[in-house]
């Protein structure tokens, strides 16, 4: 038999079986797998993800498994890590509809795979720069919550952050 | 441009349906039916914990003082854009649309998160611009240091390639994403209250005078070049503030402000102090810190000519992790000497850079700092120090051990004393060799100076080669036939 | 499943808690699926981020407004999951059939993997709510691991501490006593001590407050007081060198139980209270033992005890000065032997080779100091391993038993003559004449060694510079590299000034090979076939000139001398020379043989030289022309006639000694020489008193030497310091001389008189001096 592969199983009940190396990308599945299985894989394992749908989980297994071995830095480390722009296959990777991409998000965060995440957070803060509030609720269609005294008296409180 | 919009308006109109967080995944064509019809019902059964009403924002409605309670859909155009796309261009991309969780624009950890990249990638801290080299001081000084009259022109003007200032900056993204909604409102404000900067005194007065509601916990604070500001104004600013993440303060050419004590109750985190040109930074102050900052790494305090031996003591018996340390001033320079250095480059194991400039210290101290942190040192600036002499650098660059092995960047303008300047040549050459470019800063009269010590010293080399060459030539036991018989021997041939 | 509603904490929390007592304490066998593990942590997100998303509940909205700060939810699910952990703990329940350590160390076991899978389920809450919380300044909210420990420490530990230490110490006592106990028992229970000792400032830092507090310290009173006791008992019935077996033993037992389940931290300690109980306390009777096992030689044993006393190294010093006064003793008495053997051997009279002083042969007592030296340095070498304590130990008896000795200070005011024996002991081997069999077990290094301890190294140097003079004149150094090598060495270990006169004395020998071989070019060879002069600076040199040994140059043989003075003298210029007639040896061909047999070669002195060319003209001489032609002092003349007369090579008429310096008497050379030998030494026979009078001209030369030597330290003080008092002076003078000699106090005081009386210093009040300038 070869060697025994982890099967992720998304809430539509489609199985994607994958090496276990590239499950372990995501910190959720690598604890599990080393929890329920301390002497090791010995056989096929399987893992439901009932938050995730086959094809957002199909695009994130496919990140997982482009940098199966990429070793990213350790979790504590600021502001090294965090001004680094985002690699450029990532970046293709990410070209897709916006919605695809919240969903990728919400998956990295939910599988707690943190680069992916990351890579997520900084597209989105690519495109938040040189945007008005109105169009930054256009675009991530934001419910506007504050009653126009409110939002008149943000901007004129806020006026010393205006560069900010 | 247009598919974009395409998407957005689609993404607009499916949303819409599908605000619900329980509601389970539904077919785009029963969304598209219902979506005409019941946007109200789906926009308001909304979870019953939220109480604001909710408002949709459509992008044409901003200006509109009236909530209605329908929101129509603006552009019925834009529907058959809609009905023209149900052609899936990628099947998958359809459902895409459905979602069946909250928008990760509600989750907080995550907007946190964005807001946190959106910060670092556009918020510039003002900072003093760093040359690659020092301008020019005049243009025979510059043409010295390019040899050609054009590149000349350009360093004098600062329009050098690597001078000129690309920094592309975007304001304004958090002030922004304050308006947004209470979330982003909520999350930003968390982002803001970590940095505190400003370079606009009216900026400055501005916040003063409307102070905003946020409790700041800064890790950076700096102000840069206010010139008016007075003290009163810093501590009003500074005293509701909880500085214990403080690692970086920088009021830089601020004369009139110094920080209280409130900025370094816990200033064990603080890595980071430049406080330039000031004119009520004394040695009082710089015992505080000594106290209350251990792990200091960066202390720029140029220009503050009240401080002298007596406060630099107290950082060096204290702080041992310096990397940076910078001294320099203009007047009184006399303040700072030997006494107080001496024990701080013994106490700091890896100082880096040194700025030293206009101070008063003498051959010995440069022996010192030789001996004992050449293994470290990267960058010495001894600009216009009036008490070193050929005793100390030119001997110590010629010494046989190699002091001073990583030095990359060597600043001695002004220093007219100086007049042997070959090891300092020699060294820049040894240090190529190892790799290392040294940049050697110095003035016009220096310059030349040295451009015409260098000459020599290769005159002496070529001249010896020369010489070698000669001797090589005109030896008598070579081998080589001498210059009759050859010409002998030339004859010979011609003959037969 | 469904899912709970994710805006519900009941809802989730009653969805959650089955999950959780499956994966805290799995009933059975049954484990934990994926399925299940993924729906608590699915469970958990979903309400953590739609209540987040929703404002969260009363009083985190209150907070955050305050911070004006966004509220994540966490907070309820939290404090459910503490009181749930409480109450799981407490309702752990022990079994009759097993003790509280099994029960705890099982339920250890169970609840540390349930509580790391507990972690990762609420992995969500950990991550985020968690850690803003404790960044905001709460800190006593803690992931989900730490607060398990927390709540397992509070609740199950805190209560049963002390039952749980004592049973762990109870399992240890046995094992101890060579009973089988489960040792995982006791490991997982201290690893668990190390677990809850959480420093809740920084939850990364291992912390080993509670394994000091809780186990440590009675860890180490349990065994010392089990040790005291056994070693005790065990030292009435068995003896000290089964004891240290047994230490040896129970150590490396230790060393390994603490190996395995103790913490690096306490292993020092076990050391300490292992060390002071089994060795410091019973260390005298290892003393006594020391001696006996020193008397048989036992090295394995004293190696063994040396180990175990290294463990704590103040223990080594009683046994070295134990060493030190046995190696003392020992010399003593091998030392006492030998002057016994020598002096019964006199008394019985049998022929034994005696020392001009003393009656010990040299050879013996140096023998004797090495062996001793040797014996014990194999002592330290391989039971001691080298030990410096010990080798001080012996380098300070040898120092004390070489200078001080029943031989070398027969009485205690006496000067040490080990410097003379070991001068006369290098002699012997270094001299060409004496035998292979003789010098079988002398060497250079036995040399050294005992020149290392002498404390009176200059008289050394004037007894080795004399016996040294003699070879090189003689040329009967066995061979010049050892000479030169032993000089080389005595320089190295004491200063090139040391031996600056026996290196002149070299030079002086190539320089006079350098005047042999230019005046070999002058003379002929006629006469003299081979003429060695010798030009000794006067200084460096022992020799004097006598007036008695003045003697008249044959004529015949006079042309080589006068040349050597002359070359020489146009070489230096205002050097004198004066012939040593006393000195140097001459070689003789002579035709007095058989027919048919080869000439003799006769040894003689430069004074029997002259006699027996005298011969060549007349022969027969009375004793007044004889002694007019050669000259010399009568006494000189005769004692060198004598031995030609005793081997028969000249009749004296009338024959008996008391004739032989009467003018008259006649000497006649025979016409043929009878003797066996071809070669015939006639110097060897020559009886003078020299031999006493050099012995007394060389300990003068010490004395006088000393003085000098003293004076100018005296001086060399006193000027510098102008003013010292008289204790002052002495302990200034005394570590200066200590690499030549050991200056007694009363010479350095004779010495400071003598200045006084030249005027150098004078005296100040009672005890001061001062310099005079």
């Amino acid at each position: 038999m070869s060697n025994p592969k982890v099967i992720v199983i998304s809430s539509d009940d489609e199985k994607f079986p994958v090496d276990p190396k590239v499950a372990e990308k995501s910190l959720l599945m690598k604890n599990m797998i080393n929890d329920l299985n301390p002497d090791g894989l010995q056989e096929d394992f399987e893992i439901p993800t009932p938050n995730v749908r086959a094809n957002v989980l199909a695009k994130v297994l496919e990140w997982c498994e482009h940098h199966k071995n990429t070793i990213f830095p350790d979790d504590d480390d600021e502001d090294a890590k965090k001004s680094a722009p985002v690699e450029e296959w990532d970046k293709n990777f990410l070209k897709v509809d916006q919605e695809m991409l919240y969903e990728i998000m919400l998956a990295a965060n939910y599988l707690n795979i943190r680069p992916l995440l990351d890579a997520g957070c900084k597209m989105v803060a690519e495109m938040i720069k040189g945007k008005s509030p109105e169009e930054l609720r256009r675009i991530f269609n934001i419910v506007n919550d504050f009653s126009p005294e409110e939002e008149a008296a943000i901007r004129r409180e806020n006026e010393w952050a205006e560069d900010r | 441009m247009r598919r974009s919009a395409r998407r957005r308006i689609r993404s607009l109109a499916c949303t819409t349906t599908t605000r619900t967080p329980s509601s389970c995944s539904q077919q785009f064509s029963l969304q598209l039916d219902d979506a005409e019809f019941s946007f109200d019902s789906s926009y308001t059964s909304s979870s019953p914990a939220s109480d604001a009403s909710d408002l949709e924002s459509l992008p044409d409605l901003t200006e509109d003082d009236s909530t209605p309670n329908t929101s129509p859909i603006k552009d019925p155009v834009t529907r058959s854009y809609y009905f023209q796309d149900l052609m899936p261009l990628k099947p998958i991309s359809f459902e895409t649309t459905r979602r069946d969780g909250p928008s990760i624009f509600e989750i907080p950890e995550i907007v946190h998160k964005i807001l946190e990249f959106a910060d670092i990638q556009s918020t510039v801290i003002p900072q003093e611009h760093t040359p690659i080299r020092r301008k020019p001081l005049s243009f025979n000084h510059a043409l010295l240091i390019h040899g050609s009259k054009h590149q000349a022109e350009l360093a004098l003007n600062d329009q050098l390639p690597d001078t000129i200032n690309d920094n592309y900056e975007t304001t304004g993204v958090l002030y922004n994403c304050l308006q947004v909604n209470r979330l982003f409102k909520q999350v930003a404000t968390e982002v803001l209250r970590k940095k505190f900067f400003f370079s606009d005194e009216f900026k400055l007065y501005q916040f003063l005078s409307n102070p905003p509601d946020i409790k700041f916990k800064p890790t950076v604070f700096v102000l840069h070049k206010l010139f008016q500001v007075k003290q009163q104004a810093l501590d009003r600013i500074s005293f509701p503030f909880d500085f214990s993440d403080l690692e970086w303060l920088e009021l830089y050419m601020c004369p009139k402000l110094i920080p209280g004590a409130e900025f370094f109750k816990d200033g064990h985190k603080l890595k980071k102090l430049i406080i330039t040109g000031s004119k009520v930074i004394d040695d009082e102050f710089l015992k505080m810190v000594s106290h209350c900052c251990p792990n200091l790494e960066v202390l720029d305090i140029r220009a503050c000519e009240l401080v002298s031996d007596a406060g630099v003591y107290q950082i060096a018996k204290r702080c041992h992790k310096l990397t940076t340390i910078n001294l320099g001033r203009k007047q009184r320079g006399y303040l700072i000497t030997d006494h107080s250095l001496t024990k701080l480059i013994k106490n700091n194991s890896k100082l880096e850079t040194v700025g030293l400039a206009g101070c008063h210290i003498s051959d010995k101290f440069l022996w010192d700092l030789a001996t004992v942190r050449s293994d470290t040192l990267q960058r010495l600036s001894l600009n216009n120090c009036p008490l070193i002499s050929n005793q100390s650098i030119p001997l110590i660059l010629s010494s046989t051990t190699p002091y001073f092995h990583k030095l990359s960047v060597l600043e001695l303008r002004f220093n007219y004393q100086i007049t042997v300047w070959q090891p300092v040549i020699e060294f820049k050459r040894r240090q190529e060799f190892r790799g290392i470019s040294l940049l050697l800063e110095v003035c016009e009269t220096l310059m030349l100076r040295v451009r015409q010590q260098e000459m020599d010293m290769d005159k002496v080399i070529s001249q010896r080669i020369f010489k070698d060459i000669l001797d090589w030539a005109n030896e008598a036991n070579d081998g080589d036939s001498s210059f009759h018989e050859l010409l002998s021997s030339r004859r010979q041939v011609a003959l037969v | 499943m469904s899912f709970p509603s994710a805006s519900d904490l009941n809802a989730t929390w009653s969805y959650i808690q089955p999950g959780l007592e499956f994966i805290l304490g799995a009933q059975g066998d049954q484990g934990v699926t994926s399925k299940m593990y993924m729906n608590c942590y699915t469970a958990v997100y979903n309400y953590c981020v739609n209540k987040s998303r929703h404002g969260a509940t009363a009083t985190s909205i209150a907070a955050s407004s305050e911070n004006n700060s966004y509220a994540l939810a966490g907070a309820e699910i939290y404090n459910k999951l503490d009181e749930y952990l409480i109450q799981f703990i407490r309702g752990l329940s022990k079994e009759a059939n097993e003790s509280f350590l099994e029960f705890y160390v099982r339920k250890w076991t169970r609840f540390t993997i349930g509580a790391g899978y507990m972690n990762n389920v609420f992995d969500y809450m950990n991550r985020y709510w968690v850690q803003k919380e404790r960044s905001d300044g709460r800190r006593d909210v803690y992931d989900v691991n730490t607060l398990s420990l927390l709540k397992w420490k509070s609740e199950m530990f805190n209560g049963n501490a002390d039952t749980l230490v004592s049973e762990v110490l109870t399992l240890i006592q046995k094992q101890r006593d060579n009973e089988i106990v489960d040792t995982s028992l006791v490991s997982t229970a201290i690893k668990s001590l190390v677990f809850l000792g959480i420093d809740t400032q920084d939850l990364k830092k291992p912390n080993l407050v509670v394994y000091i507090n809780y186990f440590e310290h009675k860890f180490l009173e349990k065994t010392g007081e089990y040790y005291s006791r056994e070693s005790a008992q065990y030292l009435q019935d068995h003896n000290v060198v089964d004891y240290m077996k047994k230490c040896e033993s129970r150590l490396a037992e230790e060393i390994s139980r603490s190996n395995n389940y103790l913490e690096e931290h306490t292993k020092k300690h076990l050391l300490d209270v292992l060390h002071v109980v089994l060795i410091e306390e019973h260390a005298p009777e290892m003393y006594a033992q020391f001696l006996t096992l020193l008397e048989q030689n036992e090295t394995e044993h004293i190696q063994r005890m040396y180990k175990l006393l290294y463990r704590l190294p103040r223990t080594l010093d009683p046994l070295a000065d134990t060493l030190e006064q046995y190696i003392k003793d020992q010399a003593a008495k091998a030392l006492e032997k030998i002057k016994a053997a020598s002096e019964t051997a006199q008394s019985d009279g049998k022929p034994v080779k005696r020392a001009a002083s003393g009656a010990v042969d040299p050879k013996t007592y140096i023998n004797t100091l090495i062996s001793v030296y040797n014996q014990y340095n194999d002592v330290v070498v391989q039971a001691f391993s080298k030990d410096t304590r010990f080798i001080k130990a012996l380098d300070n008896a040898c120092r004390h038993f070489m200078n001080k000795n029943c031989i070398a200070t027969p009485t205690p005011k006496s000067s040490c003559k080990t410097p003379e024996l070991l001068a006369k002991y290098a002699d012997a081997f270094l001299r060409g004449t004496s035998k292979e069999s003789d010098t079988v077990d002398m060497s250079p290094d036995n040399l050294m060694v005992v020149f290392k301890f002498l404390n009176d190294k200059d008289a050394f140097e004037e007894y080795y510079r004399r016996s040294l003079a003699k070879r090189l004149i003689n040329g009967n150094s066995k061979s010049d590299e050892e000479e030169e090598s032993i000089l080389q060495r005595l320089q190295e270990e004491n200063s090139i000034e040391y031996t600056s006169k026996m290196t002149k004395m070299f030079s002086d020998m190539k320089a006079s090979e350098d005047l042999k071989s230019s005046v070999k070019e002058h003379i002929s060879e006629s006469v003299v076939k081979d003429f060695n002069p010798l030009t000794l600076a006067q200084s460096m040199w022992p020799f004097n000139h006598l007036a008695d040994y003045e003697l008249k140059v044959a004529p015949e043989l006079q042309d080589p001398f006068d040349k050597v003075v002359e070359i020489y003298g146009a070489k230096h210029n205002g050097r004198q020379l004066k012939w040593l007639w006393n000195h140097g040896r001459a070689e003789l061909k002579a035709n007095l043989a058989r027919k048919g047999k080869p000439p003799f070669l006769f040894t003689v002195s430069n004074v029997q030289l002259m006699i027996l060319v005298a011969f060549n003209k007349k022969n027969t001489y009375t004793f007044k022309e004889l002694h007019s032609v050669v000259g010399t002092a009568k006494h000189i003349f005769e004692a060198h006639l004598l031995p030609f007369t005793k081997y028969k090579l000249i009749d004296q008429s009338p024959v008996g000694a008391e004739f032989a310096g009467n003018d008259d008497t006649t000497f006649t050379l025979v016409d043929e020489y009878k003797s066996k030998k071809l070669r015939v030494n006639f110097i060897s026979a020559i009886k003078t008193n020299e031999t006493k009078t050099e012995e007394d001209e060389a300990s003068k030369e010490i004395d006088e030497t000393r003085r000098n030597y003293l004076s100018a330290c005296i001086v060399r003080i006193m000027k510098s310091r102008k003013t010292v008092k008289h204790n002052e002076l002495i302990n200034e003078v005394l570590p200066q001389t200590l690499s030549r000699f050991q200056a007694k106090i009363i010479d350095i005081k004779r010495v400071i008189d003598q200045l006084i009386e030249k005027q150098y210093i004078q005296r100040i009040d009672n005890n001061t001096y001062e310099y005079l300038s």
